[in-house]
Formats: C-alpha cells, sequence, structure tokens
C-alpha cells in the first residue's frame, strides 16, 4: 500500500487517508521522508483521515523537523475534524502551519520560495 | 464498578491488524451504552494509545500476545481494563512527558493522561503482565 502522492513542481503533496494508526504511520512516515529526503517541500493532506493516533502525529513531526533541519518547507492541508482534535490535544496546531487547501498550500510554498 | 459484570469481555491476539477492531468494539459498547459522542472518541483514542504501547513496550513490535479486554459502565462512568501478559512494566518510565518539547513519540501516555478521568496501573495476581484501567466520566458533576 502507498498514499497517494502528486508531485507539483519542486512541491509533493502526499495524501493521507482513512486511519492512520501504528499499522499505517510506518508506510506515512516512510512516503513523508523519502520525499523531504528527494528535497522535495512537502505537502501533507489530511482531508480524507478519518482517525489519527500519537503514532500517525509522530510521523508528521518527525517531517517537520526533517525539513527544518533541511530548510525545506512542510505543511499540512485541508486538516479533518477528527485529526484537528488530535492535533490540538498534542497542542501541535499552533506548531504545524496549515492551509485550508492544497492550492492555497503551494502559493504559500510559492511565496516563501519568491 | 469493578464487581458489576463487564458489558464486554474480549480475549484477542494483539498486533497492529487488531487496533481498528479494537477500537470499533470500544465504540460499538460506549454508543450502545449512551456515552456522548466527545466521551466514545476519548475512550477509544485512549484505548488504542494504551494497546499501541502494549505492542511496542510490552509484547514487542515483533510479537504478538493475548490481552484480555473488559468494558465496565455504571450511570456515572465507563471504563475498559486491558489485562497483558508481558513482562512487568515500570510504571516509572509510562509518564507523560513535558507536551512543549517537540518530538515525535512518546505522546501516547499523554493523550490517555489527558482524555481519561482515572489511570491504574496495577498487577495481576499472577504475578504476571500487567492490568491498566482507564476510566472516563460520562456525566459532569454540577
Amino acid at each position: 500500500m502507498k498514499y497517494p502522492s502528486q508531485q507539483h513542481g519542486s512541491s509533493m503533496i502526499i495524501s493521507l487517508t482513512g486511519e492512520v494508526d501504528l499499522k499505517f504511520s510506518p508506510l506515512a512516515r516512510e512516503q513523508i521522508l523519502k520525499s523531504l529526503s528527494d528535497k522535495s517541500h512537502v505537502l501533507v493532506d489530511l482531508s480524507e483521515v478519518e482517525y489519527i493516533d500519537s503514532s500517525g502525529v509522530a510521523s508528521l513531526v518527525e517531517g517537520l523537523q526533517y525539513a527544518r533541519n533541511h530548510r525545506l518547507h512542510f505543511a499540512l492541508t485541508g486538516v479533518s475534524e477528527p485529526a484537528m482534535q488530535v492535533l490540538h490535544l498534542a497542542r501541535l496546531d499552533q506548531v504545524f502551519t496549515i492551509h485550508p487547501n492544497v492550492e492555497e498550500g503551494l502559493d504559500a510554498f510559492a511565496r516563501e520560495d519568491g | 464498578m469493578k464487581k458489576c459484570p463487564p458489558l464486554l469481555c474480549r480475549k484477542l491476539v494483539l498486533t497492529v491488524d487488531e487496533l481498528a477492531r479494537v477500537r470499533d468494539e470500544v465504540r460499538r459498547v460506549a454508543t450502545k451504552n449512551h456515552c456522548p459522542k466527545e466521551v466514545a472518541d476519548a475512550l477509544v483514542l485512549a484505548v488504542n494509545e494504551a494497546c499501541a504501547n502494549i505492542i511496542i513496550h510490552g509484547y514487542g513490535p515483533e510479537k504478538a500476545g493475548e490481552i484480555i479486554m473488559e468494558i465496565f459502565h455504571n450511570d456515572n462512568e465507563i471504563s475498559v481494563r486491558l489485562t497483558d501478559f508481558a513482562p512487568t512494566v515500570d510504571c516509572a518510565k509510562l509518564q507523560s512527558r513535558d507536551i512543549n518539547e517537540i518530538r515525535p513519540g512518546g505522546l501516547g501516555m499523554f493523550f490517555i493522561n489527558e482524555l481519561m478521568d482515572k489511570v491504574e496501573f496495577s498487577a495481576p495476581e499472577s504475578g504476571v503482565g500487567n492490568i491498566l484501567q482507564l476510566t472516563k466520566k460520562i456525566k459532569t458533576e454540577e
């Protein structure tokens, strides 16, 4: 299994779906870190996430830290309500850059590269 | 509460493949017993995190181990008791970490402590394994 992803110029959009738990979070982590190590900026679309646990959140935090350490952009987009509740619980809703949709996320990346 | 017969008593071999089923069972029982959605959501996430900890820190990620999941309920609270047969866990190592420290991992116990009203660790009478009881109040006391 692989999460849907799409390259847009220098940015990779990775769409996590369904239940991102201990079974599936290693896949999310692998895809996020692989894209970042390929020097892509990463936008993680969470609009189709029905459930996420601490292991899923950890894969996002790991991506954020890798991006910061390598001067790459990393942001979340379209965060579903269940995912937002968990990010809020982890006090991470103010730590991640969150865009309402993919288009705005890509625009923000382009502006930052300006 | 512990003297009441459990609403559910399930013995299962816990692996990452079983987590979705565990969540479904907890939600089903909570909803059937008129728990508000926020209570069911909290219980589902806390039990998921507890089971993930048993997989990672108890039996080890490469091994499957048996657990017993029991759910108790009364008018005021709902409780899930998880019994595993892994090596005894040092409770001191299961404390929540500093949430202001932004790093992956270690969030599971923080979630459990934030979401539950009572978190109790104990040892089974046999001396083998661990018991974790998670309790959530259903009605807010006025």
